[in-house]
């Protein structure tokens, strides 16, 4: 499940896509809409995605996970439209054999996400709005997220 | 000469007022040539040349685009949180 919707997320639906019967672990990964920003007060954020790219791109993430964690199976669902404060932007659930796997396999996705996924977020708060621009997806490749993992832990790889 | 359909997202949408419009290119025109074209024609797009797609896939400058052809020009990313 690689999914772009405009309605609310279930992490019960995401990780119901990654359950069999040989995974040992799933973890999930929530993105909720936090209230404040480098000192601002967020009212709420607007999503916006370009959608048939965005769902092969996730798809493609959950090939370098299988890749590299082989058996790992991912599923994410990221909502774009007007989100309010504690809602999920982003559900990402990977279900593996063991838990360090899941653990590392969920970080390695959300960081590969925010890094290429053509999905863009406003803030607006009192007053004004402002895109976030976060990264350029040209610059970055895989070894970019397998670096900020192996800095967490350096015993992974 | 061919025709592109092209897409904007957030910061570039905003500057356009558009999600997305037909464009006609000479024949052998790069991604970096149509996005030069859109500058000249929307003078607010003042961004750096940003990322590219070319039918949904990441795509470079020189990527020659082709009669048909689905062009999105992608500002920095933020989804997630």
């Amino acid at each position: 499940m690689f999914i772009i919707t405009d309605e609310p997320l279930k992490a019960a639906e995401v990780e119901a896509a990654v359950a069999r019967p040989d995974a040992g672990a799933i973890v999930t990964f929530q993105g909720v809409v936090r209230d404040n920003n480098l000192g601002k007060q967020v009212s709420y954020l607007v999503y916006e995605a370009y959608p048939p790219m965005a769902e092969k791109v996730m798809a493609q993430i959950g090939d370098e996970i299988a890749e590299r964690w082989p058996g790992a199976q991912t599923a994410i669902a990221h909502r774009v439209g007007k989100l309010q404060i504690g809602e999920a932007s982003v559900i990402i659930a990977v279900s593996t054999g063991h838990r360090a796997d899941a653990f590392d396999a969920c970080r390695y996705a959300i960081d590969r996400l925010k890094a290429i996924v053509p999905v863009w977020k406003k803030e607006v708060w009192e007053g004004g709005e402002y895109w976030i621009e976060g990264s350029a997806p040209a610059s970055e490749d895989e070894s970019a997220a397998i670096e900020r993992l192996e800095k967490l832990d350096p015993g992974s790889s | 000469m061919a025709t592109l359909r092209i897409y904007f997202f957030a910061t570039h949408r905003e500057a356009i007022g558009a999600r997305d419009m037909t464009l006609e290119v000479a024949d052998g025109s790069t991604v970096g040539d149509v996005w030069e074209t859109l500058r000249e024609r929307y003078p607010k797009l003042r961004t750096a040349r940003p990322a590219a797609a070319v039918n949904q896939e990441y795509a470079e400058p020189e990527t020659v685009v082709y009669d048909g052809d689905e062009i999105a020009f992608i500002p920095p990313v933020s989804g997630g949180v």
